[in-house]
């Protein structure tokens, strides 16, 4: 084979020939440019999974009755609406619940210290490290508190069936964006595994999603068995019960499997 | 070419090279982060860790898409041979912007539980029971390793030491290119909002292939095919053939390579094909200073001995030429490294 001679030769220690030099500069300028767009271009065709919203700059504290519904669970009255109440969910620093704290105190007036993890209707509280949560000195409201026990009680909304996507309530709720999905999936495993609750993601036909909280029949946590379930569409039937403004599908042994 | 051995090799040509691919990683990534946080703000802005992530990723995708078509490319057109000559720098960056996506994804998904990190990549997200639900986090961390090896090993001190094995290593860069294809197909290409990512990945492997294809059907290192018969001679060619100070690539019963060339005008000298350094094509080079140099690194070889001149000390296998007439023939018997013959001169005119 006879070898063309028209190409200049390149060697990487002697100045290049200016023949390839012409190549070149307007070659680097166009590859630089390419890079440029292409990391714009490629950054703006994300979507974001929000709105959610966790608030990690400064710690808010909320007083309210403690309950264990499995999962800790504040009920308090709303601050801008006397006549409504509100559950906010409690969950510990990293992938862990907050069982820990939080069940010592069960049915107590407390108040709980944290950082807000908020979306849509939902509001979840991650404790903050030291001293997260400590009874009141007093009951300041004996008024509330009786309230607060009266619209936390269990209230069966009859059986139904829904299909969506396991996932843990933390990262879905707004501590990680998006934290639901296939790339997801290892850390909503580790979140479940961690006692965070577990949350089934229903697309409704309005195009919104709606999140219930998973329990099994009895009403006790079912995370960790479901935690080798995460991101997987599932097919669930259960019972629909209401505590407080949280609505929780709880589900047979046959379900979880 | 060098004779010892440094931590990083430079010289101006790789200094300009490796700023001018950094400037357009930082201008991907930068762009790539300031572009979302304008653009996805407050309650709709996507964890920082996350957005780094997917920054770093498609960065490095799009760099191993690119350090892959550089082999093709040079081949298409001998221009593009500057960038193969810097590509182990290269390949080493885009090591680095993967690791730190597989660091970051460590880092936020695996950790702050109760199971450690690097135990979680392996048990976490998915179970081994069946196809669609193996994890898919071990395909990034299996090509990750393989990427490991070959940055690892991409000096000259281990290319010398480990000898042809280093190229059969480094040809690992394929079946890692496979598993990060198997690792976005199986991961974020399954989530509901893939955006671009299912185009890039077809433009991807549709240029790596394609490229290498086309550069294998049309642009394969022709060489001139002879076979030995009987005599020990084999008939080459009119070496009119051969342009001065440039080569031809002669195949020996389809197997032996070697590399004749002209230089001064009138003297012939056969050598090996293969560079020492990296298994360069030789037979592709030209005579530079009396020294026939190869076109990937600029490794040099006296025509007359197949010896690198002083200080450096390569040698290649050299080989008997004859000339009866125009007609080249060539002893096909390698002659061992360094072997000096008589210069075969050329006395007929054309």
């Amino acid at each position: 084979m006879k070898n063309s001679d028209k190409a200049p030769f390149f060697v990487g220690y002697l100045d290049m020939p200016k023949q390839l030099k012409r190549f070149y500069i307007p070659l680097v300028i166009l590859v630089g440019v390419l890079s440029a767009l292409g990391g714009m271009s490629i950054a703006k065709q994300q979507q974001s999974d929000g709105p959610a919203e966790w608030q990690t700059s400064s710690t808010v504290t909320y007083h309210g009755l403690l309950k264990m519904e499995p999962y800790p669970v504040l009920h308090r009255i709303n601050p801008d609406n006397a006549n409504e109440t509100e559950s906010i969910l409690l969950v510990n620093q990293g992938k862990f619940s907050a069982e820990h704290y939080a069940a010592p105190l069960e049915d107590q007036w407390v108040s709980v210290t944290g950082y807000p993890i908020i979306r849509g209707g939902w509001t979840m509280l991650e404790l903050a490290s030291d001293q997260p949560i400590h009874t009141a000195a007093k009951i300041e409201e004996p008024s509330e508190f009786s309230i607060l026990g009266q619209s936390s009680s269990s209230v069966s909304l009859g059986a139904v069936s829904f299909s969506g996507e396991i996932a843990d309530s933390k990262c879905f709720l707004g501590v990680m964006n998006p934290g639901k999905g296939t790339v997801h999936k290892a850390c909503a495993e580790v979140c479940l595994l961690g006692g965070i609750p577990a949350m089934l993601l229903v697309l409704g036909e309005d195009g919104l999603k709606y999140g219930y909280l998973l329990t099994h029949s009895d009403g006790s946590s079912v995370s960790k068995e479901l935690a080798n379930q995460a991101a997987k569409q599932v097919e669930v039937n259960g019972e629909l019960v209401k505590k407080g403004d949280l609505l929780y599908l709880q589900i047979g042994e046959s379900e979880v499997l | 070419m060098s004779h010892t051995f440094v931590p990083v090799s430079w010289n101006p040509r790789k200094r300009v090279y490796d700023v001018c691919l950094w400037i357009c990683i930082a201008l991907y990534i930068v762009l790539y982060v300031s572009v979302t946080n304008m653009f996805f703000q407050q309650e709709d802005a996507i964890s920082t860790l996350i957005v780094l992530m997917r920054a770093f990723s498609t960065c490095g995708f799009i760099m191993l898409t690119f350090i892959l078509c550089i082999g093709p490319l040079a081949r298409i057109d001998q221009r593009f041979l500057p960038l193969l000559y810097n590509r182990r720098h290269f390949g080493v960056s885009f090591f680095l912007i993967a690791l730190i996506h597989g660091a970051l994804a460590i880092f936020w998904y695996h950790s702050f539980g109760d199971i450690n990190p690097i135990v979680s990549v392996v048990t976490s997200g998915g179970s081994y029971g069946g196809v669609g639900d193996f994890p898919f986090q071990l395909f990034g961390l299996l090509s990750l390793l393989m990427f490991f090896v070959m940055a690892a090993t991409s000096h000259d001190y281990w290319n010398a030491t480990l000898g042809p094995l280093w190229k059969s290593l480094h040809l690992l860069v394929y079946p890692g290119y496979a598993l990060l294809i198997i690792h976005i197909g199986m991961g974020a290409m399954q989530e509901s909002n893939t955006g671009i990512l299912p185009y890039m990945v077809f433009i991807s492997v549709t240029l790596v292939g394609g490229l290498h294809l086309y550069s294998a059907l049309f642009h394969s290192r022709q060489s001139l095919a002879v076979e030995q018969e009987a005599s020990s001679w084999v008939e080459v060619g009119n070496w009119q053939q051969i342009e001065n100070d440039r080569g031809i690539t002669v195949t020996v019963n389809g197997a032996e390579r070697v590399a004749i060339f002209r230089y001064d005008e009138c003297k012939l000298s056969a050598v090996s094909n293969v560079c020492r350094h990296q298994n360069g094509p030789l037979g592709e080079g030209k005579v530079i200073d009396g020294c026939i140099t190869c076109p990937w690194h600029g490794f040099q070889y006296r025509p007359e001995d197949g010896r690198s001149p002083p200080p450096f000390t390569e040698k290649i296998e050299t080989f008997k030429l004859k000339l009866e007439g125009n007609v080249i023939y060539l002893d096909p018997k390698p002659l061992p490294l360094g072997t000096p013959r008589e210069v075969t001169m050329i006395t007929t005119t054309h």
